[in-house]
This record gives structure tokens, C-alpha cells and sequence, in this order.
């Protein structure tokens, strides 16, 4: 290649031909017409190791270079060391575990801290005995050496035994000298060495005057200015020097001491003229005495606010708490409340059933039986309620009913009254009766404790379980009787306190049969349970299920009589059990017989739409014709349709849980169109209980296969 | 007030085919009318002028129901979809479909929030026209069979299907009441107080229905009605009981009475079968399968 500039023409030649001007600063490469090939051109770091190696050249080489280890590390390296050939003594370097992240991180982590000869603040926080506040800080570092604050201290002409501070003019041989304060005195600081417990912010003073006392604060107004400002003489004649702390003698001024700061002070307040607190005696006239206790001020005097400036336009001053206060501020005008006639009886009337018209007849019904009796009655067109809380509380049973209308007071002897009124401060505490509390046998307690917490069940359970044909533990007699003595407790017809006789009365009670008292609880529960498995077939489960028993029983109902074959045939066959209804619309007898009334749940969405209150489905009524034996064409294709199931679990009380269930799935059926998206029932239904999982799916007695 | 038995002006023809349902506004200034040619006509009884024609469905018309600010209407038909529609602009709003069969029946709730429709497929669906829900807020599944009828009377759903049964369903009692007619229903109408239900069935009878004890209070019969939808309803506030037959002739009983009153000649002999009555003033308006609208007035 040619090149068409000369090979002695570089940057320097040409910068020196001063009939050109060049700017910017030229490449000062040694030889700018070298030229080396891209695969040559290396590039490397501050350190001189490779950049862009492996992934960028096409090389398999990802994670190799550059990273933590060495090139020996990837292969792995064999130990060879014998007699003649020692091996290498492997030293491990900080770089072998630490990268450049690494180091950046203990660089960020690394914290100047003073060593102990430098630290102010010295190293054990107690106080050496002997030693105030101050001396503390000075404390030598070291036995033998000194601390080097206190050295710097010396070196400023502080000697020990001085504290530190302002020199203070003291009386010392008729004179008054300038002295540093003593070590042994307070502080001067602003900072106290004391530990700090308090929530203030640091500085604060309370000997500050502050916003409550704002009486004194008058007085000293002239004196407290702004917050945080340096105080200035107020004559601010030419030639006065700021510091002038040895002329008058006020040496408590310093002039550069930043006062603490006065919250009850307001900008631009110096003008103002204290207004005329309770200190001054003003001759006040009878109008203005007047119209002040009324409330409203009206002078010119009183009209103005506690900064001493008039308040806005549009507005009165009123004192709070007066009269005017009251009625000014609020537009409100009090009416007196109504006048109860003397015979007025509270009372409250509810019907049993909502669509009775009042009548008068009823309502002067209802006024008598009010005014006759106290106690609670109840009829079949209403029933009252007059009770008292006292009442109802009882009739809840809840536990307090002892404790009404008590207070902790009561039960107080009248020493611990007065260490209560000292401490509180509040003389004003109810008179202490020492009273007794209402527990007090603790043998009985444990009885009574224990009877509470047999597990109750419905009397109308308790007493279908006794009747049931089937009674449970059929190999555990005594169980057995325990259970049925249980059911009895229940249902009333046997006494409760004869089930703590199952029970050991202590732990060394040996006698055998009875039970500790864990597992008698636990057998206790266990029989809740049982009872409301164990339970006699009735109504529409009992027409599903016949026993062995039972058929003979049929035979002959069905032998005796026509009509009854023909009702039980009717009953059973597929097509027949509308005739009632459909026979009575034949016949034109529309009426009860025609009519059937079910319950049906709108959706709350439509509720809204037609502007109505969502029904409570648990009141609502459902009349059918013959409940048992009709079945609606619908229930003729299911198996055991939905509404059968319901009516049979509601006949056979099963449990809540179950009709609970069912009753659910009825209403979402019905209301294919909403879809709850946060919520997915099937998931959040409560398991069943574990009896009835064990009884499905719990171990079999005999063996489930054996092919 | 005097029974319209005058049929002064000539019938509208503007349908082709059957006319399956005509019905007044809220104020009668207005009749709509919709058929087998799948139109809806807005017109004028007093000057048989048309206003308005709707042109959308895809099948026939089967029923109309006008909102009480008369400024929406729904209609429904054979195309198992509800159209919701604006009167003034002549445009669907909206349309609700969801039905698995032919609609046979609408009805507009009191604010015209929801929309209530009877199909053949036995459920009645509950739309709601404030969302643009495609979904029904509800579906009554009670009926067994085909849903000839229903109407919306404040917080009560009537519905009449051919299983032979009118229900009741109260939003307020959480109640649906089952009265067993006996054979099929083809037409519900609601009393102007509340009380009674008029039900058209496929035996020829017109029945009154106490509705709080599903008591029959009164049978109307003497006009023919058992193979098609034939439509009853109460005019001049329930004093008589008016309805169309299969025989061509309009029919009115004395409400209290049960006894026939007249016998209106209209429509050759072709089935007559919805009638409506103007709201306030003694006219009414009949179609029938010969594709015409008589307006019957006082004079």
C-alpha cells in the first residue's frame, strides 16, 4: 500500500507550523501508521488479564477465565509428592475465594472506629467510683497512659480538677475572679451525662416555661425571643460591641448562647401588649361583667383574641363552656323530651306470625295481659317479653349473673382501698366491702367444674338414641352402660351426678371399672357422638329401608285391606301418586288439594332488581299434600332426589352439618348463573366429621380381598 | 264503561302471516305487534297508521312486553333469543340468548331492570339488563313442560306451563306457589289488584285464580281453545274478561258473573289469538293467523 502521507510528518511537526491552527489534542501514538490485524488487537483490563474471553471468540471456554481459581483449578489436580519432589505448599490467596463483588462489599463494610485511647466515650459504662460525670470522659485509656481527649484537654490549659465550661466570676479573696467551673458541678452543657430514659428530644429543658403556664410567660415575654436566635442587646447603639458580658455585670448572658427553644412563641408576637390577664386589677364595669359572664364579649376591650389582635371579621368571641357557647355554636334549639303518661308500662308486642292484622281487639288484648301479670306469658297470637337484663341473663345462664352489679371494690378490704387511692392519687374510689367471693368450697368446685364439662346433647336426641334398636359397644357391656347412662343424663331421665361415678374420684383411687379423668372426658365425648350416629329410622328413610323384620308385617297390611292395597299400590307405582291433586282439578275442587307451596330462594341479584329483601329461607314454610307417600314427577326419575334427601335428614335430625349441606347445594342449583370467583365451595366445605369418615372408610373387622 | 264492540276502522294488514301477539303501551297511544314474518310493528290503533317497523329476528315473533316508561320494549321469538330494544332509535340494545328452545314468552319487571322469559324448553330465564351479563341472573326450573306464559306483577313471577301448572314465585316470601290446573295453561294474566290470576287453558276454559289459596273463584266458558296458544286478558279494570278463540270470534264474560257477554265477530274464521285492552279508554285490539290487527272502540 502506498502511503500518501510522508513518514516523517507526526503530530509534533505539524502542531509546530504555526500558520495552522489545530484543536483538540492529537493521538500521540508512537507510530500512528502501525496496523495490527483485529485478531491481534488484545484487550485487557487495569490488571492485565484478558477481557472477552471464550463466549465472545466462539471458544468453549464459559466460566473459565476470570473467575475465583485458577486455570489448575478446573483440572483436577493429582498429589504427587515424594522424598525427592516435595509438593507445593498449596497457598491459598484471598482470591481464591473473594471476587471483585466480594472485595466491594468488605470495602463498604469497613468502618472507622476510634481505638480506645482516642474514643470519647469510654468503653465500660459504669462509673468508676470517685468519679463525676465529666471525669469519666477523661479517663485514661490505658493504665499508665492518659486518654488522648484529656492530653488535648492539658494541651488547651484545662488542669484537672476544673470542669469545663464558661469561666464563672467567683468571690475569691474580696475580688471577683474569673474562674472555670468546678468539676464536681453540674454540668453546664446542654447535654446532661446522665443516661437518658426519657422520650424527649435531646436538649430539651423543662425548665422551660411552656405552653400551660402561659400567665408567666407574659411576664417574661420581653425576655424570650424567637427560637433558636442569639439574643441582642436591645440598644442597638453604634459602638456597642456585642460582647459585652464584663461591662454591666450581667455575666449570666452570654451572648452566644442559642436559648432553649419557647414553644409558646409565635412570629412577629414581640409587638403585641400582653392583654390584661387576671394579674392587673381593671376597674370592670357592671355591663361588661355582665355580658363576660354571659359568655359573649362585646367590649372593645374583651373582643379580642389571647394574642391581642382582634378576631376575624365575621366572627364573636365566646368564652367556651358558657351558655352563649352552647347555643351560639350550634343552631340547634333544645326541645324538652315528651312527657310519659304515668301508666305507661314498657312492653313489647311480637307476633307469631307476621300476616295477623292488629286489630284492637288484639292490641287491648294485649294491653291486659301486660298490665295483670309481670312474668313472661306467651299466647298464640303474641308473646311478650318484659324481662329485665337481670332476667335474661339468668335465663341465659351465662356465668356472670353472680357477679352483677358487683365491683372489684366489694370484695377489697378497706387497706388495700387506701394503697389504691395513694398510689392512683384518687381519693374518689367506691367504699371496699371485704366480701367474700361466691366460690369458696373447693371440693365441691372440682365437681361442679367437671359436670360442666360433660358434653350436652339435645333431651330429643338423647331420648331417640335410647330408643334406637341398636345400641352401640355390643362387646364392652360396661361401656355400654356407661352410654346409655350418658344418654340417660341427657335426655332427663337419669341423673347427671351419677355419671361421676364412672370417673375415679383421685389418682390413687384403684378400684377397678372406673376411669381416669382424661378418659372419662374423652368416653364422654366419644358418646356425644355416638348418639347422633346411632339413631332409629324414621319417615322417609324408614320407607326405604325395610328390615327382616318388617315384612311379615307388610303381608298382611297389604292382604286386609283393599283400599290400603290400593293406597300402598298406588304408593309405589311410578304413575299414580298425583291423583289426589289431579282427581281434585277433574273434579274442579281447586284448593288445598291443587295447591302446593315450596320454598324457592331468589338470588340476591334479583332481589335487588325487584327492590326486595332477600327472604330468610330458613322461615319459610313448605306445605305439600301428603308428605310420605306423594312424590312429584320429578323425584319419580331420581333415584332419591334432592328435596327427599333434605326431608329426610330434616326427619331424622341428623345433624347440622349435613342439612346444612344439602340445603346449600339446593340453593346453588337453582342459581346455575352466579359464580363466586374468590370462592370455591367444593374446596371449602368443612370435613366431615371423623366418626363418619372412620365408619366409611376406617379399618373393616373381616377381610376386604381376598382374591 | 260501554264494551268496545265496534270494529270502525279496517284491520291493519301490514303483517304476513299469523300475527302471534299484539299489545299496548303503558299509556295506549301505541300498539306493537309482532309475527310469523318475524317484524314488529309500532303503530297508531286510532289512525291504523304504522309508526315503526323492528326488523331483527330471525324467526317469528312470540311475544312483546313494553317497559313502563314505554321507551324500551322486548320481544322474543322462534330464534330462542330476547331482544331488548330502544323505541325511538328502532335498535336491538341488547340480546340475551341462553334458551334451548323457541322463547314463547317476556316480560318486563316493574323499573325494567330485569326480563323475565318462558320458553319451551321449560325454564324460565331471569335477565338482567343493567349488566351486560350474558348469563341469567336466575333460572326457574319448576315446570315440566313448555312455558306458554308469564307476566312480572311487582315482586311475583307468574309463569303457565303446559305440565299443566301455575306458579307463583314471591321474591318476598321466598315462596313458590304450585297450583294444579289440570290441563295445559296457554295464557296468565294478573288482576289489577292482585288477587287473581286468569288462566287460559286447552280445555276450552278460562279460569279465575284466587292467588292466596289457589282457589277457583270463577270459569268462563263458550269459546273454543284447544290446539293453540289463545290469549285472555281483563278489560275495563277487571269488569270483563276478554279472549280470543280458535272459532275467529272475540269473547267477553262479565267478570263477576261468569255469564258471556259478547261474541265478536273479527277475523273470518281464523284463530284469533292474543287480544289486549287499552289501558284506560274502552278499546281494544285483536290479532289472529289471518295476519290482520282489528281495533275494536266503544263507538
Amino acid at each position: 500500500m502506498s502511503r500518501k502521507r510522508p513518514l516523517s510528518t507526526t503530530a509534533q511537526q505539524a502542531l509546530s507550523n504555526s500558520d495552522s491552527l489545530f484543536l483538540g489534542t492529537p493521538i500521540a501514538d508512537a507510530d500512528q501508521n502501525s496496523f495490527t490485524p483485529v485478531w491481534k488487537q488484545e484487550a485487557r483490563d487495569e490488571r492485565g488479564r484478558k477481557r472477552f474471553h471464550g463466549a465472545f471468540t466462539g471458544g468453549f471456554s464459559a466460566g473459565y477465565f476470570n473467575t475465583v481459581g485458577s486455570k489448575e483449578g478446573w483440572t483436577p489436580s493429582t498429589f504427587k509428592s515424594s522424598r525427592t519432589e516435595r509438593a507445593e505448599k498449596k497457598t491459598l490467596r484471598v482470591e481464591d475465594f473473594m471476587d471483585e463483588e466480594d472485595f466491594a462489599d468488605q470495602r463498604a463494610d469497613e468502618k472507622l472506629v476510634a481505638t480506645a485511647a482516642f474514643s470519647a466515650i469510654p468503653q465500660s459504662s459504669s462509673l468508676k467510683d470517685s468519679e463525676t460525670g465529666l471525669q469519666e470522659v477523661f479517663r485514661g485509656a490505658a493504665p499508665g497512659t492518659e486518654s488522648v481527649g484529656y492530653e488535648l484537654l492539658k494541651k488547651m490549659g484545662w488542669k484537672p480538677g476544673f470542669g469545663i465550661g464558661p469561666l464563672k466570676s467567683q468571690v475569691v479573696a474580696g475580688r471577683k475572679v474569673m474562674l472555670p467551673p468546678r468539676a464536681d458541678e453540674a454540668s453546664s452543657f446542654g447535654v446532661k451525662l446522665a443516661r437518658k430514659t426519657n422520650k424527649h428530644g435531646l436538649g430539651y429543658d423543662s425548665d422551660v416555661l411552656s405552653i400551660q403556664s402561659s400567665d408567666q410567660t407574659e411576664s417574661a415575654r420581653g425576655a424570650w425571643l424567637a427560637p433558636g436566635t442569639i439574643s441582642v442587646k436591645k440598644n442597638n447603639g453604634i459602638g456597642v460591641g456585642v460582647v459585652n458580658e464584663y461591662e454591666d455585670g450581667d455575666d449570666e448572658e452570654d451572648p452566644y448562647e442559642i436559648k432553649p427553644i419557647a414553644y409558646d412563641r409565635a412570629l412577629g408576637s414581640k409587638k403585641q401588649k400582653p392583654i390584661s390577664g387576671g394579674s392587673k386589677h381593671v376597674f370592670v364595669s357592671k355591663t361588661k361583667a355582665k355580658a363576660r359572664a354571659a359568655g359573649t364579649i362585646t367590649t372593645s376591650k374583651l373582643r379580642r383574641c389571647h394574642d391581642g389582635r382582634p378576631p376575624l371579621a365575621g366572627f364573636v368571641l365566646v368564652v367556651s363552656g358558657s351558655l352563649a357557647s352552647s347555643s351560639m355554636l350550634t343552631n340547634e334549639k333544645e326541645y324538652a323530651s315528651p312527657s310519659i303518661p304515668e301508666t305507661y308500662v314498657p312492653g313489647i308486642l311480637i307476633l307469631r306470625d307476621p300476616k295477623t292484622v292488629l286489630t284492637p281487639q288484639l292490641i287491648a288484648d294485649f294491653e291486659r295481659s301486660r298490665k295483670s301479670s309481670s312474668s313472661a306469658q306467651s299466647s298464640s297470637v303474641y308473646h311478650q317479653q318484659r324481662l329485665s337484663a337481670a332476667e335474661r341473663s339468668r335465663i341465659l345462664g351465662s356465668a356472670q349473673d353472680h357477679l352483677q352489679g358487683k365491683s372489684v371494690f366489694d370484695y377489697m378490704t378497706p387497706e388495700q382501698r387506701e394503697r389504691f387511692a395513694k398510689v392512683t392519687g384518687n381519693q374518689a374510689l367506691p367504699p371496699a366491702k371485704s366480701e367474700v367471693g361466691p366460690e369458696r368450697n373447693s371440693g365441691n368446685r372440682n365437681e361442679a367444674a367437671l359436670l360442666e364439662l360433660i358434653p350436652t346433647l339435645d333431651k330429643h336426641q338423647a331420648s331417640t338414641a335410647l330408643s334406637a334398636g341398636f345400641m352401640p359397644y355390643a362387646d364392652d357391656h360396661e361401656k355400654r352402660a356407661r352410654y346409655i347412662a350418658y344418654l340417660e343424663s341427657q335426655s332427663g331421665t337419669g341423673p347427671v351426678s351419677h355419671l361421676l361415678t364412672f370417673m375415679k374420684s383421685s389418682d390413687s383411687d384403684t378400684t377397678a371399672g372406673k376411669l381416669k379423668v382424661e378418659d372419662w372426658m374423652r368416653e364422654l365425648k366419644e358418646f356425644n357422638k355416638a348418639a347422633g350416629l346411632f339413631r332409629p329410622l324414621k319417615g322417609m328413610l324408614a320407607n326405604r329401608f325395610t328390615s327382616s323384620a318388617n315384612t311379615a308385617t307388610t303381608k298382611t297390611s297389604v292382604v286386609e285391606d283393599d283400599s290400603t292395597v290400593l293406597l300402598q299400590g298406588a304408593s309405589l307405582s311410578k304413575g299414580a301418586t298425583d291423583r289426589e291433586d289431579v282427581s281434585a282439578a277433574k273434579l274442579g275442587m281447586y284448593g288445598p288439594l291443587t295447591r302446593r307451596v315450596n320454598a324457592w330462594a331468589p338470588s340476591s341479584l334479583l332481589c335487588k332488581r325487584f327492590g326486595v329483601r332477600v327472604p330468610n329461607m330458613s322461615a319459610v314454610e313448605v306445605s305439600s299434600g301428603s308428605e310420605e307417600l306423594k312424590a312429584s314427577a320429578r323425584e319419580r326419575l331420581e333415584l332419591l332426589s334432592h328435596r327427599t334427601l333434605l326431608n329426610i335428614a330434616k326427619e331424622a335430625d341428623m345433624s347440622e352439618e349435613v342439612t346444612k349441606r344439602l340445603e346449600s347445594q339446593n340453593v346453588d342449583s337453582g342459581d346455575g348463573s352466579k359464580i363466586n370467583v374468590e370462592v370455591n365451595e367444593a374446596l371449602e366445605q368443612k370435613k366431615a366429621p371423623r366418626d363418619l369418615f372412620l365408619a366409611v372408610f376406617g379399618d373393616s373387622d373381616e377381610d376386604d380381598e381376598k382374591e | 264503561m260501554p264494551f268496545p264492540v265496534y270494529s270502525r276502522n279496517a284491520p291493519l294488514k301490514e303483517h304476513v302471516g299469523p300475527v302471534h301477539v299484539v299489545t299496548y303501551n303503558t299509556t295506549g297511544q301505541y300498539i306493537l305487534s309482532g309475527g310469523q314474518d318475524r317484524k314488529i310493528i309500532l303503530w297508531n290503533p286510532n289512525s291504523s297508521k304504522v309508526v315503526k317497523s323492528y326488523i331483527a329476528h330471525g324467526y317469528e315473533v312470540l311475544d312483546i312486553a313494553v317497559s313502563y316508561d314505554n321507551s324500551k320494549f322486548v320481544s322474543c321469538g322462534g330464534d330462542r333469543t330476547i331482544y331488548l330494544w330502544d323505541v325511538t332509535s328502532g335498535s336491538t340494545v341488547r340480546r340475551f340468548s341462553g334458551h334451548m328452545s323457541r322463547v314463547n314468552t317476556v316480560d318486563f319487571n316493574a323499573d325494567a331492570s330485569v326480563v323475565a322469559s318462558g320458553s319451551y324448553d321449560a325454564k324460565v330465564r331471569l335477565w338482567d339488563t343493567k349488566s351486560s351479563s350474558q348469563r341469567p341472573i336466575q333460572l326457574l326450573e319448576e315446570a315440566k313442560d313448555s312455558i306458554s306464559s308469564l307476566q312480572v306483577v311487582g315482586s311475583q313471577i307468574i309463569t303457565g306451563s303446559v305440565d299443566g301448572y301455575v306458579r307463583v314465585y314471591d321474591l318476598r316470601m321466598g315462596q313458590v306457589f304450585e297450583d294444579l290446573i289440570g290441563s295445559p295453561v296457554t295464557s296468565v294474566k294478573d288482576s289489577t289488584d292482585g288477587a287473581c290470576v286468569l288462566v287460559s287453558t286447552l280445555d276450552s276454559t278460562i279460569r279465575l285464580m284466587d292467588k292466596s289459596n289457589g282457589t277457583m273463584l270463577q270459569s268462563f266458558k263458550g269459546h273454543l281453545n284447544k290446539e293453540y296458544r289463545i290469549r285472555s286478558c281483563f278489560g275495563d279494570n277487571d269488569v270483563y274478561v276478554i279472549s280470543g278463540s280458535e272459532d275467529g270470534k272475540v269473547y267477553a264474560w262479565d267478570m263477576l258473573s261468569g255469564r258471556m257477554v259478547h261474541e265478536l265477530k273479527g277475523h273470518g274464521e281464523k284463530v284469533i289469538s292474543c287480544v289486549a285492552y287499552h289501558p284506560k279508554n274502552p278499546q281494544m285490539v285483536s290479532c289472529g293467523t289471518d295476519g290482520s290487527i282489528q281495533v275494536w272502540d266503544y263507538t
